[in-house]
């Protein structure tokens, strides 16, 4: 018995490098080798080759660029090279007192975390003020279309008014702020009044993120002079940075104590503008300024699961029906075959639209649901493959020796039908998918897991196209193209070995 | 058996599927869905008596089997689909017509096309196997296969659509419809203006799809001219292009015609994203829409037309194969 | 007077590692009215031989070299279309296997006949069609099955549909590829009965192939023996049969079950036909020969006469 154990092993290898014989002879075989290897590999490694994980439900941290930002590598073009990129410049990192009026009743603590400021008054009505210059940066590109300020800050105080402004001020001669703001010197960012009466009871976080930044009431009220319409569609953050050059950036306190007694004491621990870049990453950004490489990397994982997933699981469907019909026959063969008949009408997408807006929105379900009506074609196959087989004289041999049907099946009938059937099973994993990848396009896919289809149903329907976003359009496409390519050119090859008259002459 | 048997015999089958899909598109749609269909017209704040009146208006009062089953089965089958279920409660049918017109005339154009392009495309691959012509048909169609309908579409649409606009200030393709606005006058102004709003889904449905046909052809063909009549009629003198045609291609038309009716759940399915896409107002996109705001009696009667196509072209395809292939019998077709 | 007289005929196959050489300096010639066999092993160049006559050839078959001289014609110079006009099936024609896939499956056997007819003859389609309802009875099918379809014949029939669509234009000679091949003996013995009539009837020039020895002896005046490509030995069927000189002949003689005579085992011939890619130097039977001597390694015997007129065999054995 384990002699013909090892005999039939030594079969089974032979057989299987005769095989890889014929099949390295064929070269589209090999290519979609080669490309299923290459996909395989970015699966494994997903996490190395994208550093930033796909937003989804349960993950969504900060945008990391504007909406619709362009790869950075753009930048090598001269219409692009003056993009900005994003960056985060942190205000509280060299902080510099400039001008106090009360410096003997306040007291400024500040390191490269958090700026502290205390201030007591000796009488009522007494007013003091404090600029601080916070950060000089120079801004070397085009205007950018998005920035973000974020300030935290506590206040305690009692029986006190403060106001606290930051702005931002520059060298440049600017005639946009010439033409906008009140003081042409300075454009305010953030600017807060407070009043507080109590103390010690506020303790109180504030925190503000504004984003392009600016909070000044007068340019709020987007108070156009009529004559300059030109700037009425202008970003305020294109406004503010209009000009290449250095700015700073500065921070004013102003206390007015309401009591004699006053004090107030204001740490703020976070200062940071974030400039959200208008080139991003190795593939830009989508309208939400989400990183797209991550949703690419992260989809070949997907795609890879879906497609061998479904795949096998229709295979197993069509072949178990396709062996049971073909060796039964009689009843059960028509039952079958009508039922195939049937699935064979029936208008596959549309019902799977429906049935997947019905129940949650999960990519294993839809994968069964693939594969549920994706078994037809290849019992046909099966069952007439079957039917040949069923004649063939070894099987009749096993029957006379008194093998069960059962063990006919799984030991005769499935391992001969197998290399005949393997170019429609391979086949059957680009057709789940293209399936799923239609559901997804269509809006009907899994809205947690990242897929290409979603990246394409979310390039259509949220201003992709309008925004000319081509690295939100192409690149997905051809990442399930070449995928299904892949196995479109090893089914093709193994449909040339085992149909010997398609086979190259050689 | 002969001719009228397999005939009975594949109409009978015809008939029976369709009963079959009537009975599943009942069920998908009242008995396995999880929203009750009265969610879109009666607002949860009504008082009771007006969402009673309201459930007796749309006849939702009534038991689910037989009434309700008896109604949809008689209103179907006189193609009679009620009302929509939204405030409009507008009638189907007559939109039905209007929307299945258009995408008959997508559906049927495409296919059309995709033949032509496709069979002749694989003939010449097959007749010169080997040659150059072969491997750039075997590398078209191996590639048309793998790419998604959908994308060749996206890319056809950011090309003449929106980078076009951008370049010239306006998209060279029409964004939506079957005919401009205002509609032209004369008939040939119109035929000429529908060909155009067609022109965009068509080709790019034939694009995307000629090819797996010209391979599959191409595979046939191959296999048909190493058969050992071929060698017969050119040793009867018969001339290399009529043996090409006249006897390999007619001995694969039956294949070819099955092939037919196992492309058009995919052309369905192609035609339902299409539609979408280009703005064309056929029961696809309609589908669509119908099913994001849960108009299910329009899901249902859209469903339903998509199955009576779909059995339609198998039930002509399974004629046709009869028609051709002298060697039917039943169980040994395809 | 000769009908059919072929010189040093050389055809090889051109693959991808060189040549295959299927048919290597072949002659025969066959007068009109007598009939020669084509006997030897499966791949020994046999059905080569005809399709390179026949301007059958794949797209890979070279002629290398020859004289084919057809009714003092010589066919080689002729350009295709008049070939394929005035030749092929109008005056040399081929039976198939019929019983295998030389019929289309879904044409009618009467339009497949008549076909042929009307591709080489300026007559009426009605013309053709009557034409082709007397050959159906004269091979025995019967003109009332002139549009049954081939899947509703029997193998029998079908050859039967073959040999008559062979004779659609009265051609001089026939070629017989293997005619009986697939069918039930006694269907075959049935077929092989009309071949023979047809012959004696028409008086019919016939070229047949086949590896069937005994079928060779019953409806052929003459034999070539061929072997990797050449033809070892040829002369008169009698001859050949009652006194054979080629070594590979005796072996194949000794190789075919008699049904009269004493029961002998059946003898065989050990190893197996040479690779014609790189045919064995000199004698290309020698590996397989028990009398090879040193010669025989060496050089290639040449055909020589023994005998008479027909009688002549290429071996060191004989002559000399």
């Amino acid at each position: 018995m384990a002699l013909f154990r090892k005999e039939k092993r030594t079969i089974y290898v032979r057989k299987i490098k005769n095989f890889w014989e014929e099949f390295s002879h064929n070269r589209i075989g090999l290519a979609g080798i080669g490309i299923l290897i290459f996909y395989v590999m970015v699966a494994v490694f997903t996490p190395y080759i994208s550093p930033m994980r796909p937003t989804s439900q349960e993950y969504n941290p900060p945008r990391s660029a504007a909406m619709y930002a362009m790869p950075e590598w753009v930048r090598i073009f001269p219409q692009f090279q003056d993009l900005p990129p994003s960056f985060e410049v942190r205000l509280l990192e060299n902080v510099t007192l400039v001008n106090s009026t009360v410096t003997d009743r306040a007291t400024l603590q500040f390191d490269k975390e958090a700026l502290n400021i205390t201030f007591h008054a000796d009488a009522e009505e007494e007013e003091g003020s404090i600029l601080l210059h916070l950060t000089a940066f120079s801004y070397v590109y085009a205007p950018p279309s998005d920035f973000k300020l974020t300030t935290v800050y506590y206040e305690t105080g009692n029986q006190i008014r403060y106001e606290i402004d930051l702005f931002l001020t520059t060298d440049q001669q600017n005639d946009i702020w010439d033409e906008w703001l009140e003081d042409p010197t300075r454009a305010v960012l953030y600017t807060n009044d407070r009043k507080v009466t109590r103390y010690p009871s506020v303790d109180k976080k504030i925190r503000r993120s504004l984003y392009a930044g600016l909070m000044n009431e007068q340019l709020f009220a987007w108070q156009y002079p009529n004559d300059a319409v030109q700037y009425a569609f202008l970003h305020p953050s294109e406004m503010l940075l209009s000009k290449k050059g250095s700015y700073d950036f500065y921070l004013e306190i102003k206390f007015n104590s309401l009591a004699s007694t006053s004090t107030c004491n204001i740490h703020i621990d976070t200062a940071e503008v974030k400039f959200f870049g208008d080139v991003w990453g190795l593939l830009g950004s989508d309208r939400v300024g989400h990183d797209v490489w991550a949703q690419l990397i992260y989809g070949v994982r997907i795609s890879l699961i879906v497609g061998s997933l479904a795949a096998v699981l229709s295979s197993v469907l069509g072949i178990s029906f396709g062996v049971i019909a073909g060796y039964s026959g009689g009843r059960t063969d028509q039952i079958i075959m009508r039922g195939v008949d049937v699935l064979l009408c029936l208008p596959v997408l549309p019902i799977l639209l429906i049935l997947s807006s019905y129940w949650s929105f999960n990519v294993y379900y839809v994968i069964l649901l693939i594969a549920i009506f994706g078994w037809q074609g290849l019992s046909r196959i099966v069952r007439s493959k079957v039917l040949s087989l069923k004649e063939v004289p070894f099987i009749e041999s096993a029957r006379a020796a008194g093998a069960t049907s059962g063990y006919i099946m799984t030991r005769h009938i499935i391992p001969n039908v197998l290399p005949v059937v393997m170019a429609a099973m391979v086949l059957a994993v680009p057709g789940a998918i293209l399936t799923e990848a239609a559901l997804s396009f269509l809006g009907f896919g899994d809205p947690s897991v990242p897929t290409w289809g979603r990246m394409l149903y979310r390039s259509r329907t949220q201003g992709g196209f309008e925004s000319l976003a081509w690295w939100y359009v192409i690149p997905p496409g051809l990442a399930i193209t070449f995928l299904c390519l892949a196995f479109v050119f090893i089914g093709h090859a193994l449909d040339e070995i085992v149909n010997p008259r398609l086979r190259r002459r050689r | 058996m002969g001719f009228r048997g397999y005939f009975l015999n594949r109409i009978a089958i015809a008939v029976a599927v369709l009963f079959i899909v009537l009975v599943l598109n009942f069920l998908i749609f009242r008995v396995f869905s999880p929203y009750d269909p009265t969610d879109m017209i009666i607002d949860p704040d009504f008082e009771q008596a007006t969402k009673d009146r309201l459930r007796a208006e749309w006849g939702l009062d009534r038991p689910l089997f037989p009434d309700q089953f008896v109604l949809y089965l008689k209103n179907l089958l006189t193609w009679n689909y009620g009302r929509q279920f939204d405030q409009s409660k507008s009638l189907i049918a007559p939109q039905m017509a209007w929307r299945l017109r258009n995408t008959l005339l997508l559906l049927g154009t495409a296919t059309i096309g995709v033949i032509l392009v496709g069979i002749p495309l694989g003939i010449l691959a097959g007749s010169r196997r080997g040659s150059k012509t072969d491997i750039t048909i075997i590398g078209a169609g191996l590639f048309t296969w793998g790419v998604p309908t959908f994308f060749v579409q996206l890319i056809w649409l950011f090309v003449f659509s929106a980078t076009w606009n951008s370049v010239f200030g306006a998209p060279l393709i029409p964004r939506s419809g079957v005919v401009g606005l205002p509609p032209p006058e004369g008939l040939l102004e119109t035929l000429k203006d529908v060909a155009w709003h067609a022109i965009s889904p068509i080709c790019t449905l034939i694009i995307a799809g000629f090819g797996s046909w010209a391979l599959y052809t191409r595979n046939m063909m191959v296999d048909a001219l190493t058969e050992d009549y071929i060698q017969t009629a050119r040793a009867k003198g018969v001339k290399g292009r009529d043996v090409l045609f006249r006897h390999a291609f007619r001995s694969i038309l039956p294949p070819v015609a099955t092939m037919v009716a196992l492309a058009i759940p995919g052309i369905v399915t192609g035609a339902i994203i299409t539609e979408s896409l280009f703005g064309w107002p056929g029961i696809g996109a309609w589908y669509i829409n119908a099913l994001m705001n849960r108009n299910h009696p329009v899901a249902q009667a859209v469903l339903y037309n998509y199955a009576v196509l779909m059995i339609g072209a198998n039930l002509v395809t399974d004629l046709l194969y009869g028609f051709l292939d002298p060697r039917i019998r039943v169980g040994q077709r395809r | 007077m000769t009908l059919l007289k072929v010189e040093n005929l050389t055809m090889y196959w051109e693959v991808l590692r060189g040549y295959v050489k299927a048919v290597d300096d072949v002659s025969f010639s066959l007068e009109k009215g007598h009939s020669l066999g084509l006997a030897g092993e499966s791949g020994c160049g046999k059905t080569s031989t005809a399709l390179a006559i026949l301007r059958l050839l794949p797209y890979n078959g070279r002629i290398m070299g020859g004289n084919i001289i057809f009714n003092g014609e010589e066919l080689l110079q002729m350009n295709d279309q008049r070939f394929q006009k005035e030749i092929r099936w109008k005056k040399m024609s081929v039976i198939f296997q019929g019983a295998m896939n030389a019929l289309h499956p879904i044409q009618r056997i009467g339009d497949q006949i008549t076909e042929a007819i009307l591709l080489h003859e300026n007559i009426s389609k009605k013309e053709a069609v009557d034409r082709a309802s007397k050959l159906l009875d004269l091979v025995g099918i019967g003109a009332e099955r002139i549009d049954r379809y081939p899947h509703e014949l029997s193998g029998g029939l079908k050859q039967r549909t073959v040999i008559a669509m062979a004779l659609a234009c009265n051609p001089d000679l026939i070629f017989a590829d293997e005619p009986t091949t697939a069918l039930d003996v006694i269907v075959q013995a049935q077929v092989l009965k009309v071949i023979k009539e047809l012959q004696h009837k028409l008086n019919l020039s016939m070229i047949m192939i086949s590896h069937d020895l005994a079928m060779i002896a019953e409806t052929c005046d003459e034999i070539a023996i061929m072997y990797a490509g050449k033809i070892v030995e040829y002369g008169d069927v009698t001859t050949i049969y009652k006194k054979p000189l080629h070594p590979y002949t005796q072996k194949l003689i000794k190789a075919f079950p008699s049904v009269i005579g004493p029961k002998t085992e059946l003898a065989t011939i050990h190893g197996f036909p040479p690779d014609l890619l790189k045919p064995p130097p000199g004698c290309r039977f020698h590996p397989r020969c028990p009398y090879a001597m040193e010669i025989c390694r060496k050089k290639d015997p040449q055909s020589a006469k023994v005998d008479g007129k027909y009688h002549s065999v290429a071996c060191y054995l004989i002559g000399d």
